[in-house]
C-alpha cells in the first residue's frame, strides 16, 4: 500500500471534516495534507524545488469551486508540474454539468466523483476510492524511467 | 373603303357604325360651297343652292374661275391663307342681286379647296369685346372650382349663358362606347337628362371620330332639307369630296333623325378633348326652334371648349394628385402602425385608432386576414366569406389582385356582391395566407337609360320594306347593372402595391429585430445555464455543511443529549435534504426547459417497460397490480424524457394511494392525436385542485404525507409534454382514483 501524502485540495472546512472523517473510517492511513486554496496549493507544491510530484503525493482530491485559481486551472498547472501523469487527480465536486465533468477529463483528471449530500454516503464512495486507488491500483514508481 | 362603302344613301342602323359620313356628297342650306382646283383655282363643283347665295347659276359658276364669284382681290387672299388646318375665315362677302352677307371660310382636304360661304344671321351679334370680357371670366371662374364636377356644372353654365340654347349637356364616354350625362344647365321647364345613360349605338363609331377632328359642329336646323354638290363626284378624280372638316357639311340621316326624335331642333356640339383622345362631349340643344349661332359666338364657344380640354386634364391631374397624397400619407400612417404594433389586426383593424386600412383607398369596406383570423372594417362580407375569399386569392398568386366584377373571376361572391362587386387585395406573406382587401359595393343599383338600350331602332313594316329608324322614345328604362363596382383607378392600385412594399420592409427590418433578439435570447439562456448550476453549488455547499454538522453532532454526543435535542437534530438533518431535494428539482426544471429534445421514433411499450422497471421496488412495497391493457405502438418523441414522464406519473399514481388492493392502469385511447394515459385507484384529486397540482412546488399534501416529494415531477412532466407540441391533463374523482392524459403532437386543425 502507497503511504505516500494525499493532498485535498479544499475551501470549505465542512467538507474537509466530511472527507477526513470519511478516509478514517475506510482505515486509510496515509497523511492527508490540506490546501485551502488553489494558490496555497501551488505554492506548497513549487516550493519543494527538483522534487517531482510523484515523489511527495499518491493522490490529488481536488475541489473544483475554489476561491482565486479554481479547481480546473489548478488541475492543468498540475498536468504541467508532473507532465506524465504520474499522479492521479480525483476532482470532487458538487456540480453534476455534463459540461463540468468533460472539462475536468479533458484538463487531465483521472476520475471525477459528485460530493454526496449523506454524511454515510461519504463514507462510501470515499471508501470505493481509496480501495482502488491505494489498494487495488498499483501507483507508479517514485523514479519514472 | 371596303366593296360597298356605306353612305348617306345606303345608311340605316344596322350599317351606321360603318357609314363614310365624311363623303355624304351634301351640306345644310344655310351656306353655299364651292370645291375648287387647287393649282388653277377653277371651281370643280358648287352646291345646287349657289344660286340662293350669290345670284349666280349653277352653269354660270362651274368650270369658272373662283374669282368670277369672290372678285379678282379676294381670290388673291386665299393664295396666301394657311388653308392646311381645317377651316380658316377668310373674309366677309356680300351680294346685291340676293341681298344676302356670308363669312367665307376656306380649307385644302383631299387635293382639292373647299371654299364654304355661310350666311350671315340676322340679328344682333355681341361686340367682340363683351365675349373677350365673358371669356376671360368664365375661364378664371372654372381654374377656382374645387372638384371635377364642380368645374363641368360651372362649364356647361357658361356655355349656355354665351349661345343661349336651351339645354347645355356634358357628356362623358365609358370605354364601351355608351355614354352619361355628368352636368346639365337648361330652361326651368325642360326635364333634366343629367344622370341619363345612352348606349353606344346613339353615337356610333365615325360620328365619335368625327367629332374628334372639328372643335365645333353646329347644326342651326334639325328640319333642313341637304343640298347636294353638283356634280356629285370630283369630275378629275371621279371621287366623292371628303367632307371631314367642313362647317356646312350634311350630317348623318340617321343623326338627324334622331335629333328630330328627340325633339331638338338645332345643336352645337363640342369635344372634350383629353390626351388626343375624345373623352366627351358638350352638347348644346335648342328645342323650340332652328337656332344659326353667329360666327363670333360660335368662335368664343369653340375656344371656350378647347380651354375646357386642356383645363379638365389639369384639373384632373391635380386631383389624382391630391389624391394620391391623401393615400400616400395614410400608407406611411398604416406602416408608423405595423412597427409599433406587429400585430396587423390591431395595427390595422382597430376602429379606434385615427388610422385603420379602410382609410388606404376609397372603399366601402376592408378586411385584414391573418393566422386564420379575420378583422373587418366598413361594410363587407361576413368573416367566413372573407376567409374562403382569401383561401381562393390563395390559389391566384398574385400579389395585388384588382377586378370591378368579382363574381365574374369567384362566382361565390355573386352572394355579396352588393356590398362587395370590387375586389383589391394585397398579399401580404407567402406562407399563411395573409391579406388586405378592400371591397366596393355595386355600383348604382340601376342604370337610368334614355330609352331602352336593347332596342335602340324602330322597325317600319307598313310598306312591306323594312326601315330601320332611330329610336324616338327617349322615355326613362331603368337597368340593373349586375355585379359591377366602381373600377379601382391605376393610382389606388398602385398606392396599394406602395403600401405592400412597405410594409415588407417594415417585415425585414422586424426579421432583423427578431434575429437579434433570438441571439441575445441564446446567450441569455446559456448565462442562465451556469446561474443555475454556480447557485444550486453554492447554496448546496453549506446545506451539506449543515446537514453533516447535525449528524456529527447527534453521532458523536448522543450521550450527552436530551432525546428532545436529537429530535431536533433529526429536524435539521430532515430539512437541508428537503431542501437539496428543491434545489435539485429546481435545477431539473430550468434544464426541461432548455435543453435540445432529441426526437426519434420510439417504442412506447418499451419505454414504459423501462419506467416500470425503474419503479419496481415502489411497486413491490405497495403491493399494486400494474395493467397494461393496449400496445402504446410508436411515437416520435425524446425518449428519454417521455420516459420520465412515465416515470413520474407512474411514482404519483403509486404514491397517492391508501387503498387495500392497488391498482394502476397504463394505456391508451385512440384519438387523434393519441391519449396516453395513467389511471390509478387511488386517493383521487378535488375538482378545484385539477390545476393547481401542475404547478410548481405546490403540494396538496403534508410535506411526508405519501412519502414526500420535491413538488415538480408533474411540472416537469407537463413542461415535457408541451415541449412536444402535446398536453397533460386530468380527470379525478376524490377516493376513486385519477386518470392523467398526455398528448405528444399537437391538435390537428386547430
Amino acid at each position: 500500500m502507497n503511504v505516500r501524502p494525499i493532498i485535498s485540495v479544499e475551501d470549505s472546512d465542512q467538507d474537509f471534516t466530511a472527507l477526513r472523517y470519511a478516509l478514517n473510517a475506510a482505515g486509510v492511513r496515509n497523511p492527508v495534507e490540506r490546501c485551502e486554496s488553489g494558490s496555497h496549493a501551488l505554492s506548497i507544491l513549487n516550493s519543494k524545488d527538483g522534487c517531482p510530484l510523484a515523489d511527495r503525493a499518491s493522490l490529488i482530491l481536488l475541489d473544483l469551486n475554489l476561491p482565486g485559481v479554481d479547481g480546473l486551472e489548478l488541475l492543468k498547472e498540475f498536468r504541467n508540474l508532473d507532465p506524465k501523469r504520474l499522479v492521479p487527480v480525483i476532482v470532487l465536486s458538487t456540480s453534476a454539468h455534463p459540461a463540468d465533468v468533460d472539462r475536468c477529463y479533458r484538463a487531465g483528471a483521472n476520475a471525477y466523483v459528485v460530493k454526496p449530500f449523506e454524511l454515510d454516503e461519504w463514507k462510501t464512495k470515499v471508501g470505493q476510492l481509496a480501495e482502488f486507488w491505494l489498494r487495488a491500483a498499483e501507483l507508479p514508481t517514485r523514479r519514472p524511467l | 373603303m371596303s366593296e360597298q362603302a356605306i353612305t348617306a344613301k345606303n345608311v340605316d342602323l344596322s350599317n351606321c357604325d360603318r357609314e363614310l359620313v365624311q363623303y355624304v356628297g351634301a351640306i345644310q342650306p344655310h351656306g353655299a360651297m364651292l370645291v375648287v382646283n387647287e393649282q388653277t383655282y377653277a371651281i370643280l363643283q358648287a352646291s345646287r343652292n349657289i344660286e340662293n347665295i350669290t345670284g349666280l347659276a349653277l352653269d354660270q359658276v362651274i368650270g369658272a374661275p373662283i374669282e368670277s364669284v369672290l372678285g379678282r382681290g379676294n381670290a388673291n387672299l386665299l393664295g396666301r391663307a394657311p388653308l392646311q388646318d381645317g377651316p380658316v375665315y377668310v373674309l366677309r362677302e356680300s351680294f346685291s342681286e340676293t341681298s344676302t352677307s356670308v363669312n367665307v371660310f376656306a380649307h385644302r382636304c383631299g387635293g382639292v379647296l373647299l371654299i364654304e360661304l355661310e350666311s350671315v344671321p340676322e340679328g344682333r351679334v355681341p361686340p367682340t369685346i363683351d365675349l373677350y370680357s365673358k371669356l376671360r371670366m368664365g375661364i378664371a371662374r372654372l381654374q377656382a372650382t374645387p372638384t371635377l364636377q364642380a368645374f363641368f356644372d360651372m362649364a356647361v353654365s357658361q356655355i349656355r349663358d354665351f349661345t343661349d340654347y336651351d339645354r347645355v349637356m356634358a357628356y362623358k364616354f365609358h370605354p364601351d362606347g355608351s355614354g352619361h350625362v355628368i352636368a346639365e344647365a337648361k330652361r326651368d321647364d325642360l326635364e333634366p337628362y343629367l344622370g341619363l345613360h345612352y348606349p353606344a349605338t346613339d353615337i356610333p363609331a365615325p360620328a365619335r371620330r368625327l367629332f374628334g377632328l372639328s372643335w365645333l359642329r353646329h347644326l342651326p336646323d334639325t328640319d333642313y332639307s341637304p343640298v347636294p354638290l353638283v356634280p356629285e363626284h370630283n369630275p378629275l378624280t371621279g371621287q366623292p369630296v371628303d367632307m371631314s372638316y367642313s362647317i356646312l357639311r350634311s350630317v348623318s340621316v340617321m343623326y338627324s333623325e334622331y335629333l328630330k326624335n328627340m325633339g331638338v331642333k338645332s345643336t352645337t356640339v363640342m369635344p372634350l378633348m383629353r390626351e388626343g383622345k375624345l373623352w366627351g362631349l358638350i352638347s348644346a340643344m335648342h328645342h323650340d326652334a332652328p337656332k344659326h349661332l353667329p360666327y363670333d359666338v360660335r368662335m368664343a364657344a369653340e375656344f371656350l371648349a378647347h380651354m375646357l380640354s386642356l383645363l379638365m386634364s389639369a384639373k384632373e391631374s391635380v386631383q389624382t394628385y391630391e389624391q394620391r397624397l391623401r393615400m400616400s400619407s395614410v400608407t406611411d400612417q398604416l406602416v408608423n402602425a405595423f412597427n409599433r404594433e406587429p400585430d396587423l389586426h390591431v395595427a390595422f383593424g382597430s376602429r379606434s385608432s385615427p388610422v385603420n386600412v379602410l382609410a388606404q383607398v376609397p372603399a366601402g369596406g376592408a378586411a385584414v386576414v391573418s393566422h386564420g383570423k379575420v378583422t373587418l372594417c366598413g361594410s363587407t362580407p361576413c368573416a367566413s366569406d372573407v376567409l374562403a375569399l382569401a383561401a381562393w386569392l390563395d390559389q391566384q398568386k398574385q400579389p395585388v389582385f384588382a377586378t370591378d366584377a368579382l363574381s365574374e373571376h369567384y362566382p361565390p361572391a355573386a352572394q355579396y356582391k352588393t356590398t362587395a362587386s370590387g375586389l383589391l387585395a394585397l398579399h401580404l406573406a407567402h406562407r399563411s395566407p395573409e391579406y388586405l382587401l378592400w371591397f366596393r359595393p355595386e355600383q348604382l343599383q340601376t342604370v337610368t337609360w334614355a330609352g331602352n338600350p336593347n332596342k335602340p331602332v324602330e322597325i317600319d313594316e307598313t310598306n312591306g320594306l323594312l326601315v330601320l329608324r332611330p329610336r324616338n322614345s327617349f322615355a326613362r328604362w331603368k337597368e340593373s347593372v349586375l355585379g359591377r363596382a366602381e373600377p379601382w383607378q391605376p393610382w389606388e392600385i398602385e398606392a396599394v402595391a406602395n403600401l405592400r412594399r412597405a410594409l415588407f420592409e417594415a417585415l425585414l427590418g422586424r426579421a432583423e429585430e427578431i434575429e437579434r433578439i433570438n441571439r441575445e435570447l441564446i446567450e441569455l439562456n446559456v448565462e442562465l445555464d451556469s446561474f443555475a448550476y454556480a447557485a444550486s453549488h453554492d447554496l448546496k455547499e453549506p446545506l451539506r455543511g449543515i446537514h453533516h454538522l447535525a449528524t456529527f453532532l447527534k453521532r458523536e454526543n448522543s450521550t450527552l443529549l436530551s432525546e428532545e435535542a436529537k429530535k431536533q437534530l433529526d429536524m435539521i438533518m430532515r430539512l437541508t435534504r428537503r431542501m437539496d431535494d428543491l434545489i435539485e428539482a429546481l435545477l431539473h426544471y430550468s434544464k426541461t426547459g432548455r435543453s435540445e429534445l432529441t426526437i426519434e421514433t420510439v417504442d412506447l411499450d418499451r419505454l414504459l417497460d423501462e419506467a416500470i422497471a425503474t419503479c419496481r421496488h415502489r411497486i413491490a412495497e405497495t403491493n399494486t397490480a400494474v395493467r397494461r391493457s393496449d400496445s402504446l405502438g410508436t411515437a416520435a418523441c425524446d425518449s428519454v424524457q417521455v420516459r420520465e414522464v412515465f416515470t413520474n406519473l407512474i411514482g404519483n399514481a403509486l404514491k397517492y394511494n391508501d387503498k387495500s388492493t392497488r391498482w394502476i392502469e397504463v394505456g391508451v385511447e385512440q384519438a387523434r392525436p393519441k391519449r396516453y394515459f395513467v389511471r390509478d385507484n387511488g386517493i383521487g384529486i378535488e375538482q378545484r385542485h385539477l390545476e393547481r397540482i401542475f404547478l410548481i412546488f405546490r403540494r396538496l399534501h403534508g410535506r411526508d404525507e405519501f412519502g414526500g416529494g420535491s413538488g415538480a415531477g408533474l411540472t416537469i412532466a407537463r413542461k415535457t409534454v408541451e415541449r412536444h407540441g402535446g398536453r397533460m391533463w386530468v380527470i379525478s374523482k376524490p377516493g376513486e382514483g385519477s386518470t392523467f392524459y398526455f398528448t405528444l403532437e399537437p391538435e390537428s386543425d386547430r
